[in-house]
């Protein structure tokens, strides 16, 4: 076995009260450079509320977030943000009324964009910038094949097609960290499978480091290297798709007891059960 | 289209014919018509500014006339002469009571202390959601008339500042018009403009980008206050008076109807809403005092505001610009994709 390096995501003892609520009671995980890891559970198991305290959105009761080395624990989504964090959300949050290509330039400017004086004076470097971030944002859009579409009102786009905004917004500042939360939320099984293998290949061919928040059993099983389970705010299971598959705690979380002598199910049957 | 000759026609040549059709209007118009076209520059200057805080960053302030006080008075005391300084304002610094500053340095240090004064309001205000920022400029404007009032070494308290030198003429308007227009059209078409609009349309998701939220909004509370500081000082030395009261909480939602129905967003949209409720009222004047009834024009426009918001929500315009030269441009690049 080889010695992995130091973790670029490493979440220890995380908690989160909501009042007398207990959202999250200790969750650990790390993700290595290059991991695609999956953060699976039920619903109201925590994983959002996580995620949300992973990039800064609401601040944690308890635990501590370290982030390539440096601790980010209750640090603003804007400072993660400048850390080389990029995530998505369950929610599509668009800039309705701007251009495709406008949302994901905004994404941009935090490391591309010139200053108000620049602007202002209209001087010609800031003119090259706003250049450079557009021909950058083009680029990621024609990644995601939607370069054909990125003068179009990105409120009018079909929900697949919105989503990969997100993605191309989030992918354009060149994360070190991309969270994705629950990307298929509201899709079709084509467009969860086209949407799988989007994101695989953006982690093959880009090398990027990737969470996904996730309920589609099927997919998660398809495209992550390893999962991590949480259920009613605790940890349950971690290891590899096929680990987790055959992992029983993992099965009666989702299904319950199985009954007596009924065949073996395991966590896909979740997709098909609903 | 090369960058230069991109520059001219859209920047240079529109600036060239207005300069010649307000030269030709100095030539053939009467004082109190070239009085009221003094005014409707202003207005659109107002109103193109306050839409930079509310259009573009989605704000809501009523703020402008506090800054225009402040940059009223700031103006006005700065140009007096120093003779009259020193007799009448007593308490002013004799660093400033002895001199007397030319017009151009009074308008734009009269903007600059209003821009300071949003920085240290917006800079605690701003943090906050929802709708505080327009119930503290709300108070602002009344805390800034109290300073004028209660300040008579100054400001000579509720007398406020008469006889200033009419210095105001239609060029002055029209540089800084044109300065505002080009400030806001640089910064909405701008890498900072989009970020104001992305904070506009989603906060959450702008800051989870790593824009800087509460520094954006307080710049552009900053930038919109900074123009209405120096329309204040333009206004004050057209009417040749400043007091406390000269910019009420009316103005300030006069100014709120234009960006509203010019579009919240739209530099254009602003302008030309301004310049038609500007020249109605005016017109509008002689005909209520001809029928007996005063303040129909208000009403009428009342009722316009609200038929907007029930049938075109987000203005004339919304964030667009009626852009001529775009249209044409894209349609000879599809003629030239399609042989």
């Amino acid at each position: 076995m080889q010695i992995s390096p130091a973790p670029l995501l490493k979440v220890e003892r995380l908690a989160k009260n909501f009042g007398g609520v207990r959202a999250l009671n200790g969750i650990d995980f790390a993700l290595n450079e290059g991991d695609l890891v999956g953060l699976i559970g039920p619903n109201g198991s925590g994983k959002t509320t996580a995620f949300n305290i992973v990039t800064g959105i609401l601040k944690p009761s308890e635990g501590r977030i370290t982030f390539g080395g440096a601790d980010v624990t209750g640090n603003a989504p804007e400072t993660n943000a400048a850390l080389g964090m990029a995530r998505t959300f369950q929610n599509i949050r668009l800039f309705n009324d701007l251009p495709v290509v406008d949302n994901v330039m905004v994404g941009l400017h935090r490391k591309r964009g010139p200053g108000f004086l620049a602007t202002v004076l209209g001087l010609r470097a800031a003119a090259r910038a706003e250049a450079e971030i557009r021909q950058r944002a083009m680029a990621v859009l024609d990644i995601l094949g939607l370069s054909g579409r990125a003068a179009e009102r990105v409120g009018g786009l079909p929900y697949g097609d919105q989503r990969k905004v997100e993605f191309a917004r989030a992918l354009a500042s060149d994360p070190r960290l991309l969270l994705l939360d629950e990307p298929t939320a509201g899709m079709n099984p084509y467009e969860t499978a086209d949407l799988g293998a989007t994101i695989a290949r953006l982690h093959r061919e880009l090398g990027i480091t990737i969470l996904l928040v996730e309920h589609d059993m099927k997919m998660v099983m398809g495209i992550c290297q390893r999962l991590v389970v949480i259920n009613q705010g605790n940890m349950l299971a971690q290891g590899t798709p096929a680990e987790i598959r055959a992992d029983q705690r993992v099965v009666e979380a989702y299904l319950g007891h199985g009954r007596k002598g009924g065949r073996q199910r395991g966590p896909e049957d979740v997709h098909a059960v609903g | 289209m090369s960058a230069p000759a991109a520059f001219l026609l859209r920047f240079a040549l529109p600036v060239g014919i207005g300069a010649a059709l307000l030269y030709a209007a100095t030539l053939s118009l009467d004082p109190y018509s070239l009085t009221i076209l003094q005014f409707v520059g202003i207005n659109v200057i107002l109103a193109v500014s306050l839409n930079i805080t509310n259009g573009f960053t989605g704000l809501f302030s009523l703020g402008h006339p506090a800054f225009m006080t402040i940059g009223g008075y700031v103006t006005a005391i700065l140009t007096m002469p120093a003779t009259r300084k020193t007799a009448m304002l007593r308490d002013l610094p004799s660093i400033l009571a002895a001199h007397e500053w030319p017009f151009a340095a009074s308008l734009t240090a009269g903007g600059l202390v209003a821009a300071l004064a949003a920085v240290i309001v917006g800079i605690p205000v701003l943090r906050l959601r929802g709708h505080y920022l327009a119930v503290a400029t709300l108070g602002l404007i009344f805390i800034v008339q109290s300073f004028a009032v209660n300040l008579p070494g100054i400001t000579r308290g509720a007398l406020g500042l008469a006889g200033l030198p009419p210095v105001t003429n239609v060029w002055w308007v029209y540089l800084v018009l044109v300065l505002t227009l080009l400030t806001c059209w640089r910064v909405k078409h701008s890498s900072l403009g989009r970020t104001m609009l992305a904070i506009r349309e989603n906060e959450l998701a702008a800051a989870s980008l790593g824009v800087k939220v509460a520094r954006t909004r307080v710049l552009s509370f900053a930038l919109g206050a900074f123009f209405a500081g120096v329309a204040g000082g333009l206004w004050a030395h057209l009417v040749t008076l400043i007091a406390p009261g000269s910019f009420s909480i009316l103005l300030g939602f006069q100014l709120i109807v234009m960006v509203v129905l010019g579009g919240t967003g739209s530099i254009a949209g602003a302008a030309i809403a301004a310049v038609v409720l500007t020249l109605s009222t005016e017109w509008l004047r002689p005909i209520e005092e001809a029928a007996g009834l005063f303040g129909a024009s208000q009403i009428i426009v009342a009722v316009g505001v609200i038929l907007v918001l029930i049938f075109r929500p987000s203005g004339l315009f919304g964030t667009a610009e009626p852009n001529v030269f775009g249209a044409f441009a894209r349609r000879r690049r599809h003629a030239q994709s399609t042989p």
